[in-house]
């Protein structure tokens, strides 16, 4: 029956994993793995990305932020050159090279030692070395031109020394030493005198040289006045015309010199724009660079954030779904095996009890196998017990012995009694109302007054040979061995007066309030009856205990087999 | 040579100009020029040196000085007077005036108005008058109008020459000038009308680039001196009337300056500069795997592999969609064997003229003008010549120009006309340089908030990074045309 009741939950209802077997170890065994791969999927992810992102930051702190500090130092050095080797080029005097050339210098060995660190850009150690020679040779070229800015003073002063001699009246020296007195030759002197000032003012040098030209004229014309010059004079006048030739035109004079100034000069500012364009350009490729770091520094920042960003989501949407994915296996874990576990619990408890509770356990592994083999086992036990009741002599419930025992019991002492020539007595008892107690108290109260009434029954059974057993039911049999009608009537007195003793209430009973019982008895003496069967016995036995009850019940009519 | 007769005045000029390359001897053969400019004074007591410029400029040199160095040369060599010419415009106009107060001698820029000084350029004249003994010439000097797109110019206008040589011709008569000389650059026409009426006396031209160019047509007048080739020099000898009002003969003689052995003051001083060049820019960069060819032919005329390099460089460094500049700007004149070094002067050499990136956005249809632009002047070889990264041009130069390109493709794709594209180019083009003019009609993007950096630096980091290059040509630039001549 119990089987049947398996196979119809089967058909009834298919669970959600079909009728395919799963056994319990791949469920554990794949909900295993699964957690554990899920918790290091999720480690392995938070790893990589933090350690992405530590390379991110060290890169950014390690390289591009020494880089940028580096570069914009060197761009703010190097503009300083700019203003400086201006400055330099334009020089007015010795002090104020000597100072811009000092501060340059010092600002070209700082960038030296910013083009040792390793976050410089390599090729600027090669454009400084370059750049320190050219503003050295800047340098050089300045002094020179300062230098010959002086000497063109120097010459300039020496000719007005010059003119001075040859115009101011001396009168303190003698005749010989006068000046000479000739007009035209002091005005060509003077005009010679005057065109080299102008000469020091010129910035052309086709100017300086038509002026030379002129020059040249007027010392040729000078030379030719001399020869007609008082012989007293025309020394003086040699001398000084000769001076002054030298002084001007001559390699080395006024002329040369400015020429050469003029020439320097605009090398030197050549020069200047040459340094300055070489650190301009410098300056804006480093300043390009530092642009571009910059921009790529702050590209790598952004990038990085979005990525974080990004790998935040992405490791949020895995958790999310790696807690979904645990929560499916608990559920799994719960419904697959704690909650089929507790079903199995309570079947077993509920076959323990007693209680035929049908088996619901569903499903294709090991629990639904434990089940149906414990109910295959539970309905092998009540079988066998069934079995075992039935080959049993005593009874179940009172512990006496049962009509088995009693139909063994009854031919053995029918043939006793035959073969020693004694009476034999078969007592029958039975409770009255019995139907009445067990609806009024239960049948767990009737199995109790059952067991009373036995247990005090038997002490009446003094005698070994005494057979005390429960016939069915309510119904009690006594076989008493050497018992003649006498001692039936005895024993029959004892077992009424035993039960009205044991005053077992019974309310609902029409005789009295206590529990009652009707007794009836026969006694075969085998002298008489060579012939006597158990079932004449008990049929007699039988009709004594109808008549007792017959006669008001709670008590006893004994009988001779007839 | 003396006078021949007692009324007659004699003045000798030496000419000579296009000598923007110090110490080369093509280009720049100074020390020779010293020699020829010795021998000329010491005979001819009366003898003017007319500088014709186009020489401060583009050298690796002038990259760095603006041209400093040649002011420094020829301050040796005393010219009377210096003509501007195009090239002085490498650096833009105030960096000339900045030359012309280097400079002991004058520079005459006849057709040049400047907007902020309401005239002349600071530090130039428009007109100039050397006295030679008592001779009196007068000096005027025209820059050709194509230098407003040929090279960059901010402010400075250029006004018509024949009017300016007109007007300039009669000051200087009226400040008693005997002679006029005029110094030029391209074989105007007007010149041999106003020689033939006496408006100018002497009309020197410098143009040695004429026969590749091949645009203009030549033509000749007696008192017409033409220089059409690089390294030489002209001696002209002029004798005048007694009164200087009337010239009776001219004579003149090319030299060429390889015959003249060099002034050792002079080489000295150019081999100073040399030296001082090569200290800074002797660093290796890289070497070439492949062959390089930067002829003039070579960058205005087709795709180049010089030029494919460094718009692939700047492409790298601007991370734009396309990039588009003008082999004029291409200027070493080198061929490079496979193999070769390339040092930092070399492209400095290449790309001496002091171009800085531009980036901008602009039309699909655009870009499409700039094209046909660019290759609306192949026959005569101008510098618009576009070279390109990022785009792939079919062309056919035996169509009209304006109408030769014919398909454009940017990454594979189409050209769209109305899709926006971003576009690097140089400073010099993005102002609408070369004929480029929609390139200054969209707002040009600054690349960085300062100083955008060179070409030639962008080009010499990219070198450095990769070490080994194989510049080479690749279809980028296709003439339908050229291909099925050459099949």
């Amino acid at each position: 029956m119990s089987n049947q009741k398996v196979s119809s939950h089967k058909h009834s209802k298919v669970p959600f994993w079909g009728d395919k077997r799963i056994p319990l170890s791949a469920v554990f065994l794949s909900s295993i793995a699964t957690i554990i791969f899920l918790f290091f999927l999720v480690s392995v992810l938070a790893f990589s990305r933090l350690q992405n992102f530590s390379a991110i930051i060290t890169q950014l702190t390690e390289e591009s932020v020494p880089k940028l500090a580096i570069s914009g130092r060197i761009v703010g050095k190097v503009n300083q050159l700019t203003y400086l080797t201006e400055g330099l080029t334009r020089a007015q005097n010795e002090v104020v090279r000597r100072v811009l050339f000092t501060q340059l210098q010092s600002q070209i060995s700082d960038i030296q030692l910013l083009a040792l660190d390793p976050n410089a850009d390599p090729a600027l150690q090669a454009h400084i070395q370059g750049l320190d020679l050219e503003i050295n040779e800047l340098n050089q070229l300045v002094k020179s031109r300062l230098d010959i800015e002086s000497a063109i003073q120097d010459k300039l002063k020496s000719i007005y020394q010059l003119y001075n001699q040859v115009m101011i009246v001396q009168t303190d020296q003698p005749m010989s030493n006068r000046i000479i007195d000739d007009t035209n030759w002091k005005i060509i002197f003077a005009d010679i005198v005057a065109m080299s000032s102008r000469v020091a003012t010129l910035e052309r040098l086709t100017e300086i040289r038509q002026i030379e030209r002129g020059l040249k004229e007027q010392i040729n014309k000078l030379a030719m006045l001399v020869q007609g010059l008082p012989d007293n004079q025309r020394n003086d006048a040699t001398t000084q015309m000769q001076l002054l030739k030298k002084l001007v035109i001559d390699k080395s004079g006024l002329v040369e010199q400015k020429i050469t100034h003029l020439r320097t000069k605009g090398r030197t500012t050549g020069r200047g724009n040459f340094v300055r364009n070489f650190i301009l350009d410098y300056a804006g490729m480093s300043e390009y660079r530092a642009y571009q770091l910059n921009e790529a520094t702050l590209e790598r920042t952004k990038d990085t954030t979005e990525q974080v960003k990004r790998q935040v989501s992405v490791l949020t949407t895995i958790s999310v779904i790696a807690i979904l994915i645990l929560l499916g296996v608990l559920y799994l874990i719960q419904s697959r095996i704690v909650n089929r576990l507790e079903k199995l619990n309570s079947f077993v408890r509920d076959r323990l009890a007693g209680r035929d509770t049908p088996l619901s356990i569903t499903g294709n592994d090991e629990i639904s196998d434990i089940a149906k083999s414990f109910e295959k086992f539970a309905l092998t036990i009540e079988k066998q017990k069934q079995i075992l009741e039935e080959i049993s002599l005593s009874d179940g419930l009172t512990g006496i012995a049962n009509r088995r025992a009693f139909d063994n019991r009854i031919e053995h002492d029918i043939k006793l009694a035959i073969r020693h020539q004694w009476p034999l007595t078969v007592i029958l008892f039975d409770v009255d109302h019995f139907k009445l107690y067990n609806d009024s108290y239960g049948h767990a109260v009737g199995d109790e007054c059952l067991k009373d009434l036995a247990t005090s029954v038997k002490k009446v059974m003094r005698r070994d040979q005494d057979f005390f057993a429960r016939y069915g039911g309510e119904e009690f049999v006594c076989i008493l061995a050497n018992t003649n009608f006498k001692g039936a009537k005895a024993v029959s007195d004892t077992i009424l007066q035993t039960v009205r003793n044991q005053a077992i209430p019974h309310q609902k009973s029409p005789i009295t309030d206590y529990v009652t019982v009707s007794v009836g008895s026969v006694t075969a003496t085998p002298s008489q009856e060579q012939n006597i069967s158990p079932i004449q016995l008990l049929k007699q036995a039988d009709q004594a205990l109808y008549e007792a009850k017959e006669q008001g019940r709670n008590r006893k009519v004994n009988m001779r087999l007839q | 040579m003396r006078c021949a007769w007692s009324n007659e005045k004699t003045v000798t000029f030496v000419f000579t100009a296009d000598m923007p390359v110090v110490g080369d001897e093509r280009k720049g053969a100074y020390a020779r020029l010293a020699s020829l400019l010795d021998e000329i004074r010491s005979t001819q007591p009366e003898t003017v040196f007319l500088f014709g410029g186009a020489s401060l400029g583009p050298s690796t040199m002038s990259g760095f000085d603006r041209g400093a160095h040649i002011i420094d040369v020829l301050n040796s060599l005393e010219p009377d007077v210096m003509g501007v010419s195009q090239r002085e415009f490498s650096y833009y106009e105030d960096e000339l005036s900045l030359r012309a107060f280097e400079a002991g001698f004058p520079m005459v820029a006849s057709n040049l108005f400047d907007p902020l000084t309401q005239g002349t350029p600071t530090g130039l004249v428009d007109r100039f008058l050397i006295e030679k003994g008592n001779l009196i010439i007068g000096v005027v000097s025209v820059v050709h109008p194509s230098v407003t797109e040929e090279y960059p110019l901010l402010r400075v206008q250029v006004t018509p020459p024949k009017e300016q040589i007109n007007a300039k011709a009669q000051q200087l008569r009226a400040a008693g000038a005997h002679i006029i000389v005029l110094l030029y650059s391209h074989p105007s026409l007007f010149v041999r009308e106003q020689l033939e009426e006496g408006i100018v006396d002497l009309a020197f031209l410098t143009d040695p680039d004429l026969d590749i160019r091949n645009e203009e047509e030549m033509w000749s007048h007696p008192r017409n001196i033409a220089l059409l080739q690089y390294a030489q020099a002209a001696i002209v000898n002029c004798s005048l009337h007694e009164n200087g009002k009337e010239i009776l003969t001219t004579n003149w003689k090319l030299f060429n300056l390889d015959n003249f052995v060099p002034d050792p003051i002079i080489a000295a001083q150019t081999t100073g500069y040399t030296m001082r060049l090569n200290r800074l820019l002797d660093e290796q960069v890289g070497q070439l795997k492949t062959a390089m060819d930067t002829t003039r032919k070579a960058v205005r005329a087709g795709e180049n592999a010089f030029a494919n390099l460094l718009t692939d460089a700047i492409r790298n460094f601007t991370e734009v969609n396309v990039i588009l500049l003008n082999g004029g700007i291409i200027r070493g004149e080198n061929i490079y064997k496979a193999g070769a070094v390339i040092t930092r002067g070399d492209i400095f050499e290449e790309l001496p003229f002091r171009n800085k990136v531009a980036t901008l956005t602009l039309k699909g249809s655009a870009i499409k003008q700039a094209l046909e632009n660019g290759l609306s002047m192949l026959e005569t070889l101008e510098g618009r010549f576009p070279h390109v990264s990022g785009m792939t041009v079919t062309y056919n130069s035996d169509l009209p120009a304006g109408e030769r390109v014919l398909k454009v493709e940017i990454d594979g794709e189409p050209l769209d006309f109305d899709q926006n594209y971003s576009l690097a180019t140089t400073q010099y083009l993005s102002n609408g340089g070369d004929g480029y003019w929609m390139f200054k009609e969209r707002e040009t993007e600054s690349l960085s908030t300062k100083f955008p950096p060179l070409l030639s630096d962008i080009v010499i980091s990219n070198i450095r990074r990769q070490g080994q290059i194989s510049p080479a040509i690749e279809n980028r630039m296709v003439d339908i045309a050229n291909r099925s001549s050459g099949e």
